[in-house]
C-alpha cells in the first residue's frame, strides 16, 4: 500500500536493509534480561494494563514508577537489591478500572489492550532466531565448570539458588540459607553471582553467630570493597 | 507462551522498533531489555499471542517516551543530522546505516501517533485494519494518519535537503 515518493522509499529500503540482520548483542541482552527476571528486578515502569485506549493519542499515559536513570541503576544492581528489597519485590498490579492518566509529555500514545484481534502478519525483513541468541532452555543436567561465556540456563540456576537462599534469610531460616549458599558455592565456585553469594554467606554466618562470619565478611570486603553489598555486610557483620 | 519464546520470536521486532521510535542504536539493546522486563511481568496475563506485536510495540513506545524525556534529544538529532548531511547514500553497509539514522531522525519529527502508524504499516508490514483494531482507531483515521505521516516525512526530507545544500554551498 506504499505510496511513498522515491526518496522516501529509498530511505525505507535502506533502513530495512540496515536493520535486517537484527541485534548483534542479543545474546548479552538475553543474559541480562533472564538474570534480571530471575532476580525479580522491577520493570522500568508500570504498564497500565487495564487502561484500554479509545484512540491513539487520545489517551495520555503516565510514567508510573522509577525514571529511566533509576531503572538503570536498579538493573545494574538488580540482583542484589531485588533480593534485599523489603516487602514485595514488584509493585502491585494496576487497578482494574481504567483510570485516565496524565502524562507530562504532550505527545502520548495509548497502550493497546493485550487481548483480541487478528494476528499481525510477519514483516518482510525478520529473523526469528538472530545469531548470538543463546538457547533459552535451561539445561537439566548439572552445570559444567564455569566458562567465560556462561549459558543463560546456568545463570538462571545460579540465580534460583541465590533467590532461594535470600528467601530463607528473610524468614530467618538461617541454617537453610547457609546450606543453599553452600550448594551454590559447590556448584558454581566462580559463578556469575559469586560476589552476591559471598556477601550472603557472610551475613548468614554472622546471623548464625558463627565466628567465621566476620572473617568471611572481611574477606568479602577485601575482595569487593566497592560492592553495592558492602554496606550491608559491614552493617550486619562488623557493626559498622 | 513463555518469555523465552516471546523474546526469541519478537526481540528483533522490538529492536527495530525502539530505534525507529528514536532510541539510538547504541542504546537499543538496553531498550529491548526494558521492554521485555515489562513483558516478563505481564506475560502471564497475556492469554493469546494475537496482537502480541502491537502490544510489544506499545511497550516500546513507552520505553522510547521515557528515553526521550531523559536523554539529550537535541544531541541525538544533531548527530543524526550531521551523519545525514555528511554522507551520500548508495548501497554499502555504512551508507545504509546513515540512511537508517536519517530516517529515524525524520521519524522523530512526527507526532507520536503518526509515527506509530507509519512504523507499523510502512516498516513492519502490518495492515491498516490490524493497526486500527489494535489501537481502537477507525480505519479511515489510520489511513489519514498514515497519509499525514508521509506528507510530514516528505516535507522533512525537503527541509533536510535544503539544509544540506546550504551547508555544502
Amino acid at each position: 500500500m506504499s505510496q511513498d515518493s522515491p526518496r522516501l522509499l529509498a530511505l525505507i529500503q535502506a533502513e530495512r536493509a540496515h536493520l535486517a540482520d537484527g541485534p548483534s548483542g542479543s545474546g548479552d541482552t538475553w543474559l541480562k534480561l533472564s538474570a534480571d527476571v530471575a532476580a525479580g528486578v522491577p520493570a522500568p515502569f508500570e504498564l497500565p494494563w487495564s487502561a484500554v485506549p479509545s484512540t491513539l493519542g487520545a489517551y495520555s499515559l503516565v510514567a508510573v514508577g522509577v525514571s529511566v536513570g533509576t531503572s538503570a541503576v536498579l538493573i545494574a544492581a538488580g540482583i542484589w537489591w531485588a533480593a534485599h528489597a523489603p516487602g514485595p519485590e514488584l509493585p502491585p498490579p494496576p487497578p482494574p478500572t481504567p483510570a485516565p492518566q496524565v502524562a507530562s509529555s504532550s505527545t502520548s500514545t495509548a497502550v493497546p489492550a493485550p487481548v483480541s484481534p487478528p494476528r499481525p502478519k510477519a514483516p518482510p525483513p525478520r529473523r526469528l532466531a538472530p545469531k548470538g541468541v543463546p538457547p533459552p532452555v535451561v539445561p537439566p543436567s548439572p552445570p559444567p565448570p564455569p566458562a567465560s561465556t556462561p549459558e543463560p540456563g546456568t545463570l538462571l540456576q545460579e540465580l534460583r539458588l541465590l533467590k532461594k537462599a535470600q528467601a530463607h534469610l528473610k524468614q530467618e531460616q538461617l541454617e537453610a540459607a547457609r546450606l543453599v549458599l553452600e550448594e551454590h558455592a559447590r556448584r558454581f565456585p566462580k559463578g556469575q553471582v559469586a560476589e552476591e553469594r559471598q556477601a550472603l554467606q557472610s551475613i548468614t554466618l554472622c546471623k548464625l553467630g558463627r565466628p567465621e562470619g566476620r572473617d568471611a565478611a572481611r574477606a568479602f570486603l577485601l575482595a569487593y570493597p566497592t560492592s553495592p553489598q558492602a554496606p550491608r555486610v559491614r552493617r550486619d557483620c562488623l557493626d559498622e | 507462551m513463555t518469555l523465552e519464546q516471546v523474546y526469541q520470536d519478537h526481540q528483533a521486532f522490538v529492536w527495530r522498533s525502539v530505534q525507529r521510535l528514536g532510541i539510538p542504536s547504541a542504546h537499543a539493546d538496553d531498550a529491548v531489555h526494558d521492554v521485555f522486563l515489562v513483558v516478563a511481568r505481564r506475560l502471564a496475563e497475556f492469554r493469546s499471542d494475537s496482537q502480541l506485536r502491537t502490544w510489544l510495540f506499545a511497550i516500546a513506545l513507552r520505553v522510547a517516551q521515557r528515553y526521550r524525556r531523559t536523554q539529550a534529544r537535541q544531541h541525538r538529532k544533531a548527530e543524526a543530522l550531521r551523519s545525514a548531511t555528511e554522507a551520500r547514500v548508495e548501497s554499502s553497509g555504512e551508507e545504509r546505516r546513515v540512511a537508517a539514522d536519517l530516517l529515524h531522525h525524520l521519524l522523530s519529527t512526527l507526532s507520536e501517533d503518526r509515527r506509530a502508524v507509519f512504523i507499523l504499516i510502512e516498516l513492519e508490514g502490518l495492515t491498516a485494519p490490524e493497526v486500527a483494531e489494535a489501537f481502537r482507531l477507525k480505519l479511515p483515521t489510520v489511513y489519514s494518519k498514515l497519509r499525514a505521516a508521509r506528507q510530514d516525512l516528505e516535507q522533512a526530507i525537503r527541509r533536510e535537503e535544503a539544509r544540506a545544500e546550504r551547508e555544502v554551498g
